[in-house]
């Protein structure tokens, strides 16, 4: 069970430096073309946001875009507070917390986030 | 967390100023390690008549006239040795190449930023140059020259280390980098700054150099290289021209296309 | 051994003081638009909190929400969506100059600054058309 836990926090977030860098770069392209997609998807941004969402995530597509777009961002900011930490918390011991505590948060932001939408998606107003 | 304020013993005092304020004043850390005093600025001032050309001319006029225990490292006084590289008005830079005429106003000098300081405007370089080590500046081939004589190399392959064999290891660029500052003198594992990243990519671009994969690899953890974040202070502040975040970022792109 | 532990006594002085950095070092263009980096993406790390937040109570608490769109249209919570999409521009520009660098582009110190100031440029634009017409 801790096996399975410490795997799934760690899942994403290898130790070696060159993974970490790449999934940023990777992340941050993806994050740039979805918003793009949705920029566009939308006719009025960003007053009209609060308003047109709820019609917007309606679709199926718009839902999947949504969410993978909200995985990305969240994976993206992780990775880079990770980064953070690395570059200014010098314990090792307190890294190691600071650095879990942090990916839960972000899974729940995740599990939150994704519940929600989806909540939305199957309301039929 | 890591320490942004000076430690107790760092924080810098007033000092007193050495002599009539004629001409261009100069404010200087010192630091003497037979006191137990912290550290201070002192103030000289110089004559434009007097004080030369560039800053370690001053720095020499103010050490024979002034104050003879000024203490400053410096050898060759035209930009080839990286001796007197020092933090003038904000910025690393060499203090011979340095021209007094750039600088409007007063010129305050400091050693090299975040290092241990062993006297006035020396710093303790030990750490940069075990960093250096780490990463075997030399030649490792698997093959013996052809009738013991030197390597061979095509000039196009010579031309890849254009902008690298010009570093004269000054650690201007290493100590401007606040990574560096945050990383680089660890206990173990430490970020080893871009001087020595510099060199690293000089041998992994030398064609005679037969263990670039090991090398690469040696560099792939989260310290060692990856703690660049492109920052660029190093290039904004090389005395030489140089480009060590470039050098970085192709060692960064070497090491996701390294195979072994 | 005695002679060498004296030396190291002399050669170790242990009250050794560290140089100034932060305190002394010169903010350049180069610097400060790294660190502005940093921080701004710190923001939309925060902000991420506050789209979940909304998204929760669209999905499942209208009182809440009611609460919360009454914020975002006041002016504390005008201010905070400022600086929430000055973050976002931001990060995104000078994302995108990383991502040159990272290719192997534009680190001429000159091309460094010049782009430094193309993406300040923008950022301000870009937000003062969104926000102000």
């Amino acid at each position: 069970m801790f096996n399975f836990l410490r795997k799934f926090f760690s899942f994403g977030f290898s130790k070696d430096g060159l993974s970490h860098w790449i999934w940023q770069r990777i992340s941050a392209l993806l994050m740039i073309l979805i918003f793009v997609v949705i920029v566009f998807s939308f006719q009025k941004l960003p007053i009209a946001f609060t308003k047109d969402f709820n019609s917007w995530i309606k679709t199926p597509i718009n839902l999947i875009l949504f969410i993978i777009f909200f995985l990305v961002v969240v994976h993206h900011s992780t990775l880079g507070m990770l980064n953070i930490f690395e570059d200014y918390v010098q314990s090792k011991k307190r890294k190691k917390i600071i650095s879990t505590l942090l990916k839960m948060i972000s899974f729940l932001l995740i599990f939150i986030s994704v519940i929600s939408a989806w909540n939305i998606y199957s309301k039929i107003v | 967390m890591v320490q942004f304020h000076l430690p107790k013993n760092s924080k810098i005092d007033k000092g007193k100023t050495h002599n009539k304020p004629v001409g261009k004043r100069f404010n200087i850390y010192r630091f003497n390690p037979e006191k137990k005093e912290n550290p201070k600025m002192d103030t000289f001032y110089l004559d434009d008549s007097k004080s030369g050309q560039m800053v370690l001319d001053a720095l020499i006029a103010i050490k024979d006239d002034i104050d003879p225990s000024l203490t400053f490292r410096k050898s060759c006084r035209e930009g080839i040795c990286g001796s007197c590289s020092m933090n003038i008005n904000g910025v690393n830079t060499l203090a011979c190449t340095k021209s007094l005429k750039d600088i409007s106003g007063d010129i305050n000098i400091y050693p090299l930023p975040h290092m241990p300081v062993i006297k006035d405007l020396v710093p303790d370089l030990k750490n940069a140059y075990k960093q250096y080590n780490s990463i075997t500046p030399w030649l490792k081939s698997n093959s013996k020259p052809r009738n013991n004589s030197e390597r061979i190399q095509s000039q196009k392959d010579r031309s890849k280390l254009d902008g690298l064999i010009e570093c004269i290891m000054c650690f201007c660029c290493s100590t401007s980098c606040p990574s560096y500052w945050w990383n680089g003198q660890k206990k173990k594992n430490d970020y080893l700054g871009p001087a020595t990243l510099l060199s690293a990519y000089r041998w992994v671009m030398d064609s005679r150099d037969d263990s670039t994969s090991d090398r690469l690899k040696q560099l792939n953890n989260s310290m060692s290289l990856f703690r660049c974040h492109t920052i660029m202070n190093c290039t904004n502040s090389c005395p030489k021209g140089l480009n060590p975040a470039k050098a970085i970022a192709e060692i960064k792109k070497k090491v996701a296309f390294n195979k072994n | 051994m005695g002679f060498n532990s004296k030396k190291n006594q002399i050669m170790k002085n242990k009250n050794r003081p560290l140089s100034p950095h932060l305190q002394i070092y010169k903010p350049q263009i180069t610097s400060i638009l790294s660190i502005s980096h940093r921080f701004t993406g710190v923001i939309l790390y925060l902000s991420t909190f506050l789209v979940s937040l909304w998204l929760f109570c669209t999905a499942f608490n209208s009182n809440l929400k009611i609460i919360l769109n009454n914020f975002l249209f006041s002016h504390l919570g005008q201010v905070v969506l400022f600086f929430i999409s000055l973050s976002f521009t931001y990060h995104l520009l000078n994302g995108l100059r990383h991502i040159i660098w990272d290719f192997g582009y534009g680190f001429n110190i000159k091309n460094v600054y010049l782009t430094g100031f193309v993406i300040i440029f923008l950022t301000l634009t870009i937000n003062i058309y969104i926000w102000f017409f």
